[in-house]
């Protein structure tokens, strides 16, 4: 899962980053509006983390722009508003969601992880299954049929991120984008390498791979 | 002794001044009155000297004769007319013939007599005889040049002064009539005149400071006192209003400002690397963090609150137990700790017109101050009936209580009770005053030091 955090304080921004990748989540922070606004629409992100003031903007105007431009990512607002007023006028602009500041990181992964939840249409539920494969995006416990499955941080993020997003083609640098974020090379081979791993792992029913090949576009996992 | 007040003082004052005028008016008058009538007796007395002189005496070959007048009234019968009284020496000074008061008694006008005699002219005198006072006059008898007796001829006046007594009664009474009437017209002259001080004094006790919305208008002469005053105080008002509003702002600027630091101290001490030994103390230093900020809520709940923003509803349903059961949990530790028990009487839902958050707010201060302040091993007991215009609420504990200062200072912004060792930072009522005035919730305190404190609400 990649994250974009627009956060003009850089400390906070930073602690923000090291936290979420301990939760393995990939994480990309800016600290203006106008970088965040830029970023936010050239990458596909899966949630947009807004600090309400910025220096060169305001939170509320980049979520209003996204929204006029067709972006449905998952929006966070990050403020130290904490009236009632507040998160109405934030919620009104976009927001999916609205934390004060100061949180506590529980809180921030919980609300994080229950956007991208909803975004993917399973609805709300933590536990999404692919035929005989149940994934839970909560506890990252993954199952074939009544087995527990060890997975790689690598290979659960890709994992996770191809069932979130099940029955669609999902290309490789959507892919390198949202599991491996900035810190890999375009050009190499890791997803195939990752992907061999996976099929090892999991299997559906008759031994038939979830994860299917599709030439010359990218991974997709189905049930049939 | 108590003192006046303005209005009092006025009145007495105008009182004051209309009792001098009367005092100086009656005088004059009184004494106009004197010297007129003693005036105008001499007169007569002079006149009726004359009379008889010419009248009743012939002093013709240096005798006294006495005869009838053209009317045939003899000198007795004139005297008696007249109510005077006469007496008629010859010039050896002996009675000829004595007439009315001076029949009995005459030596207290031998000298006047001698004095006459001596200077031959007429002489008017006072003087007190067998308890009357007269009026006298003695008049020299000539013929021809030559003194042949004297008339002495005198007027009772005690009528005079008993008519004069009459008038000092007419004017003690009228003088107390209107002593008691100008001090009424005082009174309520003042009372008019002060009403826009009133208004004013009116004003600035229902005053709040945190929203200051009164302002006085007086109509009148933009050059009279009263009027300059409440101007002057209008102006004030706005500019304490002024200031009230860039306090509250800054307030709300200085808790925003803070949180990015308490944000940033929070995140980095959950990204800190922790040992077993070091994450308690983390653990610790982010509940303090928290509580920092709870406090800067608080605080930004003060400058913010406004009625209006999410209750549209004016009778709603409160699920107040939900309340009740937040609150005990709050306490949980501190109730144990006390061996307090906090009893609850409540219907489960209370129709009110206050939100659900502001209700909670003010159930959560009143009741974590009751036991706050209660002493070990004793109840706290919140009371709570429904009737047909809203809900009565009792929180009643057996602690510290309040003198009577303590309890006047209790809902003061940042008031923390005297010699108190309990945590606080003095907020938290102010909060509830607050909500309380913005919803018109009377809070109703009764309390007795080292008894306990009685709280009641009406929401």
């Amino acid at each position: 899962m990649h994250i974009l955090v627009i956060e003009d304080d850089e400390r906070i921004g930073e602690n923000l980053k090291t936290f979420l990748k301990k939760e393995r989540f990939q994480t990309t922070v800016v600290n203006n509006a106008e970088d965040g606004l830029f970023q936010a629409e050239e990458e596909s992100y899966d949630v947009v983390v807004i600090d309400w003031m910025l220096p060169d903007g305001s939170g509320i105007d980049i979520c209003r722009k996204l929204r006029s431009k067709n972006r449905a990512v998952p929006i966070l607002m990050l403020t130290a508003k904490s009236q009632t007023e507040d998160k109405v006028e934030g919620l009104a602009s976009g927001a999916d969601d609205y934390l004060t500041k100061p949180f506590a990181k529980e809180e921030l992964v919980a609300r994080i992880k229950s956007l991208i939840r909803r975004s993917a249409e399973t609805k709300g539920s933590p536990i999404i299954k692919i035929g005989n494969l149940q994934l839970n995006i909560n506890t990252t416990e993954v199952k074939l049929g009544n087995k527990i499955v060890n997975l790689a941080p690598k290979e659960y993020a890709l994992l996770e991120y191809l069932t979130l997003h099940k029955d669609k083609v999902i290309d490789r640098m959507t892919l390198l984008h949202h599991v491996w974020g900035d810190d890999v090379d375009d050009f190499s081979n890791t997803i195939d390498v990752h992907i061999r791993y996976l099929r090892q792992k999991i299997a559906g029913k008759n031994n038939k791979a979830l994860i299917k090949t599709v030439i010359n576009k990218g991974y997709m996992i189905c049930e049939d | 002794m108590r003192r006046l007040t303005t209005r009092q003082n006025f009145a007495l004052t105008f009182t004051l001044y209309v009792f001098g005028f009367l005092v100086v008016l009656y005088s004059l008058f009184y004494l106009v009155f004197s010297l007129m009538s003693v005036y105008q007796l001499r007169q007569d007395l002079s006149n009726d000297a004359k009379e008889i002189i010419s009248n009743h005496l012939l002093l013709d070959k240096g005798e006294i004769i006495f005869r009838k007048d053209k009317t045939g009234a003899s000198l007795k019968q004139f005297l008696l007319n007249e109510n005077a009284s006469a007496l008629i020496l010859d010039a050896k000074k002996s009675t000829v013939r004595s007439y009315g008061l001076f029949i009995y008694d005459n030596t207290i006008l031998q000298p006047f007599i001698n004095k006459v005699q001596a200077s031959k002219k007429p002489e008017n005198i006072s003087v007190s005889l067998n308890k009357q006072k007269l009026e006298v006059i003695v008049v020299p008898l000539k013929t021809n040049g030559v003194q042949i007796g004297i008339l002495v001829l005198g007027i009772s006046v005690t009528d005079l002064y008993g008519f004069k007594q009459i008038m000092i009664d007419v004017f003690l009474l009228l003088g107390f009539l209107s002593v008691a009437g100008s001090f009424i017209v005082g009174y309520v002259l003042a009372g008019r005149t002060l009403t826009p001080l009133i208004k004013l004094a009116k004003v600035v006790e229902e005053m709040d400071f945190d929203r200051m919305e009164s302002s006085l208008t007086v109509e009148g002469n933009p050059q009279d006192e009263l009027v300059l005053l409440i101007n002057r105080f209008n102006e004030m008002t706005i500019r304490l209003k002024d200031m009230a509003s860039r306090q509250k702002e800054f307030v709300a600027n200085a808790s925003h400002e803070l949180k990015t630091p308490l944000t940033r101290a929070i995140t980095s001490l959950e990204v800190l690397p922790s040992s077993p030994e070091t994450a308690a103390e983390i653990e610790l230093i982010k509940g303090d963090l928290f509580q920092i900020n709870a406090l800067l809520d608080k605080l930004l709940l003060l400058t913010r609150l406004k009625k209006d923003s999410h209750s549209p509803n004016k009778n709603q349903s409160i699920k107040i137990n939900r309340i009740f059961s937040i609150i005990k949990k709050q306490l949980e530790g501190k109730l144990k700790e006390k061996q307090i028990t906090l009893t609850i009487t409540s219907p489960e839902i209370i129709k009110t017109s206050i939100p659900f958050e502001y209700l909670e707010i003010i159930l959560s201060n009143f009741i974590s101050n009751a036991v706050k302040y209660s002493f070990n091993q004793k109840a706290v007991r919140v009371r709570v009936d429904q009737h047909q215009a809203g809900a009565d609420i009792e929180i009643v504990d057996q602690g510290v209580g309040m003198t009577k200062e303590e309890a006047a200072h209790m809902f003061d912004r940042f008031y923390r009770g005297g010699a108190n060792k309990e945590k606080g930072y003095g907020v938290g009522l102010s909060i509830v005053k607050q909500i309380c005035d913005l919803y018109n919730i009377d809070i109703k305190v009764s309390s007795k030091k080292n008894r306990g404190t009685s709280i009641k609400i009406s929401v």
